[in-house]
């Protein structure tokens, strides 16, 4: 490339680049918008390194059960999907929460309910965390820029496969489709994957189906005894310009990016806020959470959808006596003059 | 004998009738004016396992259709035992067929016990697909019930099942005999209907054979499916309270079939 | 001592599930003889589907994983892309294979994936109850059909029939029937040969009994076996080369 000639990543093609840095070797999925391009960026390095497998299934479901069926093998394998193709995603993630399968599935959230719009939500955070027909024993990290969808992507992965819990990352059509700047950062050590049908002496017998509620409720009591053990370890925060905040903006991805511009804009008007941007949303590092907030008069929980981010900081709210103010716009981005100019009419 | 509120029990096999008779019991306590509950144990297998039914009567408002401490603990199969261990209580009345399950394996779990020769009674008298009515008719008598309500209840869930005259007067019969049978405290029957679950071994000069009753559920798919004749419903019951083939030996040609067919991997035949 | 059940049949986990009389089970015994016959017990990863065919989640002495209903197929060609040398069998029902998982089978048979597929089609829907299936017969009754299916439900579904159309012509495509437990075993042998040796798609369907649901005998299992028998045909279903470019 020339000197002078600058390349734009996408952050889907990001995506491509940090699965491979993490060790991903094979991806299923059915092109959905915003999220195809991940498809088409690993099949496109598949085709200069043989050791990527791909396969475009029938449907997001059979992606995501193949990407099973890929683990159970040994591979590194994940999925990427949107949207009403993430709705479907649900059979096969609530099979990997049960049988503890590192299901890795990269999410670009669009509008909802139905198809919706194609461009921008942060409406899958329920169903990222809570989809199943379980009690949401899945780590869900949000991307808030470029650089976070590269990192934090590795980091699914390793999540993944150092605990055995389904980890999603969420992003959304504008960190997909958006181009820019874009350097590696310093890479993380990816972790092994190992073969869970190992076929040595005693056969492996993995199953989701019990015949007794006491059967079934001594396996789930032991995943929920670790994801509690666990959950204080994976839990990540960042925290900006809170030490002298009397206010708070509580918001994740694409909008927490635009309450820092808010954060800075209120502060040159002397306003004393700041900013608490989970990285996990489930779980949420309520530890930092609960420190923060303590004592501030007011937090702001903003986000692109009907309050789905605040049910899950009000719940790990602890002690908190000041007010809380829930600004959201479900489906519709938010630039920092907005949020400013509500949190000033407040 | 139904107090301010009892808790019944029933266990057997998938097969026995427990479903049944745990229904009907409901349904006769709500006759009486009493508010009742009946929910089936439903787990994926349709016959593997033991069968269990959770039966509630009470005058007041029943909040919970299940429960840990059960008043009564009806047990119809020796399997059916380790299912029903958490249920007992110092004061569980367990009422048991006493001619297939030993009185010593009940002692084992339950201080208060009754007995009941029930499939001596059904097999010797009725024949097996009486056995339900007539530990119905047993249960029926001990809580309390008359035998004309008994068989018109009876009669309500299963008309369609009885498919002449002559089978419905045997289901009859057999749920006014159970309802006359005096109930055994301390001096039990002996369980000579106790499945022996040993393998059974038949040999000859050219040829041995095995019948496996800890595994055949008495499909009698052999039987069907003996080219000679050499198997034949026998009149010994197997771990699942089924009758299991007998074989005949000398008509064995070992053909194969017999094994080739059993999903229960119960029968063999081999050349010495 | 006489051995009973095949070598690969895990005995610590028998009595096993299944009703009395199962056609499951006998199914299930002749894949464990070509197992034992081909020497596999190594090499087989056994998936199996929701739906009856989930009772044998511990039934063999190999790596055995019961997925969700319909989704076998995925799951099981995932795995084999991952351990190619591996022989992969997704055993299920007509539910799994002819409804709710339909367009996996036919995508797994239209890209030639290496696996093999049983489909046990024992004309309803069992384990829930004896609901129609797709391969319920017209007029027969069952919980959802109580009096009769009806032409408006479709009649019986042809499964073998459809996938030959779009299946690879280095595919195995059969129907068997349980009444012919011989005939059966070859049919598995020459599907599971068609994995390891063409590395190509094979699908058997096998006509099976539900006594339980079927409410019937031994007798009356294989009197209705033979009904099904004379609707449905048995033997090879090769595939229409001329339908595929």
């Amino acid at each position: 490339m020339q000197k002078n000639v600058q390349k734009l990543y996408s952050g889907n093609e990001v995506i491509v680049l940090a699965a491979i840095e993490a060790g991903a070797e094979a991806m299923f999925g059915y092109p959905i918008t915003p999220s195809s391009e991940i498809l088409q960026g690993w099949i496109e390095s598949a085709s200069s390194n043989r050791n990527l497998q791909f396969l475009q299934t029938e449907d997001e479901t059979s992606a995501g059960f193949a990407t099973i069926g890929s683990i159970l093998g040994g591979k590194k394998a994940f999925t990427a999907t949107a949207g009403p193709g993430h709705v479907l995603m649900q059979d096969p993630l609530s099979m990997a929460e049960n049988l503890r399968i590192p299901f890795v599935a990269i999410v670009m959230q669009r509008g909802g309910p139905s198809t919706g719009t194609v461009n921008y939500s942060q409406q899958e955070v329920n169903l990222a965390a809570f989809g199943g027909n379980g009690d949401g024993l899945r780590v869900v990290y949000s991307a808030s820029s470029i650089d976070e969808l590269y990192s934090l992507t590795i980091k699914t992965f390793n999540t993944a496969w150092r605990y055995k819990f389904p980890s999603i990352l969420l992003g959304d059509g504008y960190l997909a489709k958006m181009k820019t700047k874009f350097s590696p950062s310093k890479s993380i050590r990816p972790i092994k994957s190992t073969e869970m049908l190992e076929g040595k002496k005693n056969p492996t017998y993995l199953r989701n189906c019990f015949s007794s509620e006491e059967e079934f409720g001594a396996e789930l009591d032991k995943n929920i005894a670790d994801w509690n053990r666990l959950r204080s370890q994976i839990a990540e925060s960042e925290v900006y310009k809170i030490n002298d905040a009397s206010e708070i903006i509580i918001a994740h991805g694409l909008v927490a990016q635009a309450s820092k511009e808010a954060v800075e804009i209120m502060r040159n008007n002397r306003r004393k806020i700041g900013l608490f941007k989970p990285i996990t949303l489930n779980p949420i590092d309520s530890r930092t959470l609960n420190k923060v907030s303590s004592g501030k008069k007011k937090i702001y929980i903003v986000e692109s959808s009907r309050n789905q981010l605040s049910h899950i900081i009000k719940y790990e709210l602890d002690k908190f006596c000041g007010e809380i103010v829930e600004i959201s716009k479900p489906a519709q981005g938010f630039t920092a003059k907005e949020i400013v100019n509500k949190i000033e009419k407040d | 004998m139904i107090h301010e509120t009892t808790i019944i029990l029933f266990a057997g096999e998938g097969g026995q009738g427990v479903q049944t008779i745990a229904e009907v019991t409901a349904a006769l306590a709500i006759g009486k004016g009493y508010n009742a509950t009946y929910i089936p144990y439903f787990g994926v297998e349709q016959r593997g396992a033991s069968s269990i039914a959770y039966v509630i009567i009470s005058k007041g408002t029943i909040y919970y259709p299940r429960f840990d401490d059960a008043d009564i603990i009806v047990v119809m199969r020796e399997r059916a035992l380790k299912d029903i261990k958490r249920f007992i209580t110092p004061n569980t009345d367990v009422i048991f067929d006493s001619s297939t399950i030993e009185a010593k394996d009940i002692h084992k779990i339950a201080t208060k016990t009754i007995g009941f020769p029930g499939s001596k009674y059904a097999l010797t008298k009725f024949g097996a697909k009486s056995y339900n009515l007539l530990v119905l008719g047993v249960i029926g008598n001990y809580l309390g019930f008359d035998k004309t309500e008994l068989w018109e209840n009876v009669f309500e869930k299963l008309k369609s099942k009885f498919k002449s005259k002559e089978i419905e007067e045997k289901n009859k019969l057999a749920l006014e005999f159970g309802a006359k049978i005096v109930l055994e405290k301390g001096e039990y029957s002996k369980a000579e209907f106790k499945a022996d679950l040993g393998d059974k071994l038949y040999r000859n000069k050219e040829r041995e054979g095995i019948i496996k009753p800890s595994l055949c559920k008495g499909c009698l798919i052999c039987v069907e499916k003996c080219p000679v004749g050499a198997l034949s419903k026998g009149s010994e019951v197997g771990f699942f309270g089924a009758n299991i083939p007998d074989l005949n030996i000398e008509k064995c040609i070992t053909c194969g079939i017999c094994k080739r067919f059993c999903p229960d991997g119960a029968v063999a035949v081999e050349k010495r | 001592m006489i051995e009973t059940m095949p070598k690969c049949w895990n005995q610590k986990t028998k009595p096993h599930f299944f009703c009395p009389g199962c056609g499951h089970a006998i199914i299930l015994k002749q894949l464990g003889f070509v197992i034992d016959d081909l020497k596999l017990e190594q090499e087989v990863k056994f998936f199996i589907d929701i739906g009856c065919s989930l009772l044998a989640w511990n039934f063999y002495n190999f790596d055995t994983v019961q997925t969700h209903h319909g989704r076998t197929t995925p799951t099981a060609v995932g795995y084999k892309m991952a351990k190619p040398k591996k022989v992969v069998i997704g055993y299920m029902g007509d539910g799994g294979g002819y409804a709710i998982g339909l367009q996996s089978v036919l995508h797994a048979a239209f890209r030639n994936d290496p696996v093999t597929i049983i489909l046990v089609n024992n004309e309803n829907y069992a384990m829930t109850g004896g609901q129609m299936a797709p391969t319920t017969m017209p007029n027969e009754i069952t919980t959802t059909t109580p009096t009769g299916k009806e032409v408006k439900f479709g009649p019986g579904m042809h499964g073998p029939e459809l996938i030959r159309n779009i299946a690879s012509d280095k595919a195995y495509i059969a129907r068997t029937s349980m009444s012919a437990p011989e005939a059966v075993k070859i049919a598995i042998k020459k599907a599971i040969k068609t994995q390891i040796e063409n590395n190509a798609f094979s699908f058997l369907e096998i006509l099976s009994i539900c006594p339980t649901n079927w409410k019937t005998d031994a007798e009356g299992s294989f009197e209705r076996l033979k009904m099904a028998e004379s609707y449905y045909h048995i033997g090879e279903i090769p595939p229409q080369k001329s339908s595929q470019k």
